[in-house]
């Protein structure tokens, strides 16, 4: 901490005058918006079934999203991080692609792969039955598609910082190596996995471009927040505020209470 | 060397005239995204009014709000006749609102319609997977209205935000059949288009107005839109004259 201090003293002026302004350049938007949006139709508009509708359609998707991206993200990033698996740096450059695409290009490539004219989506309709596009299952896929390369990077980041000794001494001991996994590894990196999945999730509520892509826009089933939110644009500006400062609000309140942990994670500090 | 970098002065002069502004020689066109095609089209020839017109295209109601803000303008066309009212009672028009075109409706297919979709009550068959533009947009308020008069109930998988993106799903084979714009169904190769007669009971004009703003060579541009050559492009588009 006495380091950390010492290092603000010394902090030069132009830094100081860059850092300001990449300061303001953030909260302005966020302040403006603050400012503009109607509080006092605030009651009105968390009545109206739509918007609660799309809420908890977002909230539950995000969760779900969540959830997934850490079951399979996390043996995904320790396989990144720890194995001699061949072609790690080209599976870590794929896997973490979709990071970067446009999310459009992420919709249709879902399509492509599991819509109805998909190479798989094809399949799983003459099968089974099953059509992915426009059903909530495709808005996780979106979401998971998009947002798991964040709780990926984050954790394999995690394990590679992580000190391989206790493990090798769980070993010595005779432990299993998904005991070591489990009672070890996993504990001694959860603030990554935490940090990871924060990323993850808020990812996955601020999704747009894929879920409208591959999932469309469908009341209750396919139409999240942010779908909402631009759809309101057209009709209803006043609405579009209030419920994007209800997604600000709510992805601000989760990442400030994990702030903590997010900092040791990501600064690699505590 | 020397002819670029006359080049780039000119370029210069003309930017800090401004669109428009004082400057008699660009005037700056307004128009609907669906007049795209048909403006770009024109301004191709280089005898055309509009090879010198700065052009913008964008939904008709963000234009509108830009010309009522005091966007230097000379002219504006809507693909909503509401708005074009609208500046006129504040005072924006230099002379009468014209229509230049019409659309319709149509019903986007697969090329080579393997369902067979002929009519708007086949949109209801339960097999069938239907996209339409969301309330709320200018298609959707425009199919919502048509399906309304037809008393045509119809469930489609997905409300898309424009023209575009139902046309998308359409062409992708996510979809069977989608309601789109005429003109936008003859933009691309993708798709067939199943005209209904129940589109005739929405009305969907393209009304241009000479912006008092900075009206240049606003008169010049709205003659040829819709004089010969310009009418010839619309119907080349898609579009129906009026």
């Amino acid at each position: 901490m006495t380091s950390r201090q010492r290092h603000e003293a010394r902090a030069p002026l132009v830094l100081s005058i860059f850092g300001t302004f990449a300061v303001i350049f953030f909260v302005l938007p966020l302040l403006a918006l603050a400012v503009r949006v109607p509080w006092s139709s605030l009651v009105d508009v968390l009545g109206n079934e739509a918007t609660t509708e799309a809420l908890v359609l977002s909230i539950m998707t995000s969760v779900i999203t969540t959830l997934i991206a850490v079951v399979f993200g996390v043996p995904l990033a320790w396989l990144l991080a720890r194995s001699s698996m061949p072609g790690r740096q080209t599976i870590r450059a794929i896997c973490t692609l979709s990071m970067v695409l446009p999310p459009v290009v992420a919709g249709v490539a879902l399509l492509a792969s599991l819509g109805r004219r998909g190479v798989v989506g094809q399949l799983l309709d003459d099968w089974i039955g099953l059509r992915l596009p426009f059903t909530m299952p495709a808005v996780v896929i979106a979401q998971l598609f998009v947002a798991m390369p964040f709780l990926v990077l984050t954790v394999e980041s995690g394990f590679a910082r992580s000190s391989t000794a206790v493990e090798e001494a769980a070993r010595t001991l005779g432990a299993s190596p998904w005991y070591v996994f489990s009672r070890v590894t996993v504990p001694a990196t959860r603030s990554a996995i935490l940090a990871g999945a924060v990323l993850t999730w808020a990812r996955a509520l601020g999704e747009f471009g894929a879920t409208i892509t591959f999932a469309g826009n469908f009341p209750g089933a396919t139409r999240t927040l942010p779908i909402a939110t631009y759809l309101a644009l057209e009709t209803n500006v006043d609405d579009a505020l209030l419920i994007s400062m209800l997604m600000v609000i709510l992805s601000l309140v989760i990442l400030v209470a994990l702030r903590g942990r997010w900092i040791g994670a990501i600064g690699g500090e505590r | 060397m020397r002819r670029v970098a006359q080049l780039l002065l000119a370029a210069v002069v003309v930017a800090s005239c401004g669109p428009g502004g004082q400057d008699s020689e660009t005037t700056v066109v307004f128009a609907a995204s669906s007049l795209v095609d048909v403006l770009n089209d024109l301004s191709n020839d280089g005898e055309s009014a509009f090879a010198h017109a700065v052009m913008s295209f964008a939904s008709s109601a963000s234009l509108s709000a830009q010309v009522a803000d005091g966007a230097p303008v000379g002219l504006f066309v809507s693909a909503d006749r509401q708005q074009i009212d609208e500046l006129v009672a504040s005072g924006f028009g230099m002379s009468d609102p014209q229509v230049v075109a019409r659309n319709s409706l149509v019903i986007a297919v697969e090329t080579g319609n393997p369902l067979g979709i002929q009519t708007l009550d086949d949109l209801t068959r339960s097999d069938l997977l239907l996209a339409v533009a969301a309330p709320g947009v200018p298609l959707g308020e425009y199919s919502e209205a048509m399906l309304i008069a037809a008393g045509v109930q119809v469930s489609p998988v997905t409300f898309e935000a424009d023209a575009r993106a139902v046309l998308g799903k359409v062409a992708l084979g996510e979809v069977d059949a989608g309601i789109v714009y005429a003109t936008d169904a003859m933009s691309t190769t993708d798709v067939d288009a199943v005209h209904i007669p129940e589109a005739d009971s929405v009305a969907i004009e393209y009304v241009a107005l000479e912006i008092t703003t900075a009206p240049g060579h606003a008169n010049e541009l709205l003659s040829e839109l819709l004089g010969e050559r310009g009418q010839q492009v619309l119907l080349e588009r898609g579009f129906v004259l009026p």
